[in-house]
C-alpha cells in the first residue's frame, strides 16, 4: 500500500470515529432514508475520501504540497460540511 | 458496499479540468421511491443555494436539471465532474438498483442501407474498413441490429438503438475511431 492511500486509510478510520460520535444524529437520519446506518456511514466516509484523494496524492514526494496533517485537517472540514449539509436535508 | 473502515472505496466522480454534460440516472425499485428521491434532490438544490459556501461544485442549482420517468430518475448539469452531493442523495433517500453516469449523453437511432439478405456479418465483408469496423462496434455495443426491409425491394436496412456516452456529433462518429458519414447516404442517424 503506498503513502497515499495509507494516509486515506487513516482518514477513513478518523471519520467512522467521527460518524461514532455523533451516532445520535445519524441515527435520526438514518430512520428518514432507506439506507441502513452502517451504509449511511460508508456512503458518507466515501464521499469525504473521494473529496481528498488528489490532496492526499500530492502529501508526498514528489510534489508534497501540504503535509499529512493539512490533509486530515481538510477532510475534518469537508467532513463537517457534509454532515451539516446531511442534518439540514435529513432531520 | 463495503462495511468496514479499511475496504472502502473512493467516489467515482472525481473533479477532473475538463467539463461535460453529465447525466446520471438512478433506477429504484418503484415510482415511489424515484419521486421520494426527486423531492430529495429540490431539497438539496434549495439547500445549495441558501448555504452556498458550503458546497464545492463548480456549477449552480439553477444549471442543473432533473425529473424522474417512472422508476428512473435523471439528473443533468455541465460540470468538471462535481457530482458527489448528488450521488448522495441518490444513494441515501432509496437505495438505488443502478446509477448510471454518462457524459455528453445520447441517444441515437443508427440505420445502415444494404443489399436485401446481408447479414451485418457479410456487410462487414462487403463495405469498406471503416464501415466494417462501425458495424463491428455497433454489434459489439448495442447487440444484433432490428433488420428491416426497403420499400424498393433491393434492400434493408440494418439498426441500432444507442443510449450512453456521446459518440456522435457533425455527421462524425467517435468510436474509438473517427468516422465520417456526411459524405455516405445509406447510414442514417437520429
Amino acid at each position: 500500500m503506498s503513502n497515499y492511500e495509507e494516509l486515506l486509510n487513516e482518514i477513513a478510520k478518523m471519520l467512522f470515529r467521527e460518524l461514532e460520535e455523533r451516532e445520535e444524529e445519524v441515527q435520526r437520519m438514518v430512520s428518514q432514508l432507506e439506507v441502513d446506518e452502517a451504509n449511511y456511514k460508508n456512503l458518507m466516509v466515501r464521499e469525504v475520501v473521494g473529496d481528498i484523494t488528489v490532496d492526499a496524492q500530492f502529501a508526498f514526494p514528489p510534489m508534497r504540497n501540504h503535509t499529512p496533517e493539512e490533509v486530515k485537517a481538510k477532510a475534518l472540514t469537508v467532513f463537517r460540511k457534509k454532515f451539516d449539509r446531511d442534518k439540514r436535508l435529513f432531520y | 458496499m463495503c462495511s468496514s473502515p479499511s475496504e472502502f472505496y473512493v467516489f467515482k466522480f472525481r473533479p477532473s479540468s475538463h467539463s461535460d454534460d453529465y447525466t446520471l440516472i438512478a433506477t429504484y425499485k418503484g415510482a415511489v421511491r424515484a419521486e421520494k428521491v426527486e423531492k430529495a434532490l429540490q431539497k438539496l438544490l434549495k439547500d445549495m443555494k441558501d448555504h452556498c459556501d458550503d458546497y464545492d461544485t463548480d456549477w449552480s442549482p439553477d444549471e442543473a436539471s432533473f425529473s424522474i420517468s417512472g422508476n428512473k430518475v435523471w439528473f443533468e448539469v455541465y460540470t468538471a465532474g462535481y457530482l458527489d452531493d448528488i450521488e448522495s442523495i441518490l444513494r441515501k433517500v432509496a437505495v438505488p438498483e443502478e446509477v448510471e453516469c454518462y457524459r455528453d449523453y445520447q441517444e441515437l437511432t443508427v440505420r445502415v442501407r444494404v443489399p436485401r439478405g446481408l447479414t451485418p456479418e457479410s456487410a462487414m465483408l462487403i463495405l469498406d474498413k471503416e464501415e466494417a469496423e462501425a458495424i463491428k462496434w455497433f454489434k459489439e455495443n448495442c447487440g444484433e441490429p432490428k433488420v428491416e426491409d426497403c420499400e424498393d425491394g433491393a434492400h434493408q436496412t440494418l439498426e441500432w438503438f444507442y443510449s450512453g456516452d456521446g459518440i456522435y456529433s457533425e455527421s462524425t462518429f467517435y468510436l474509438g475511431f473517427e468516422f465520417y458519414v456526411g459524405d455516405r447516404n445509406y447510414w442514417e442517424v437520429e
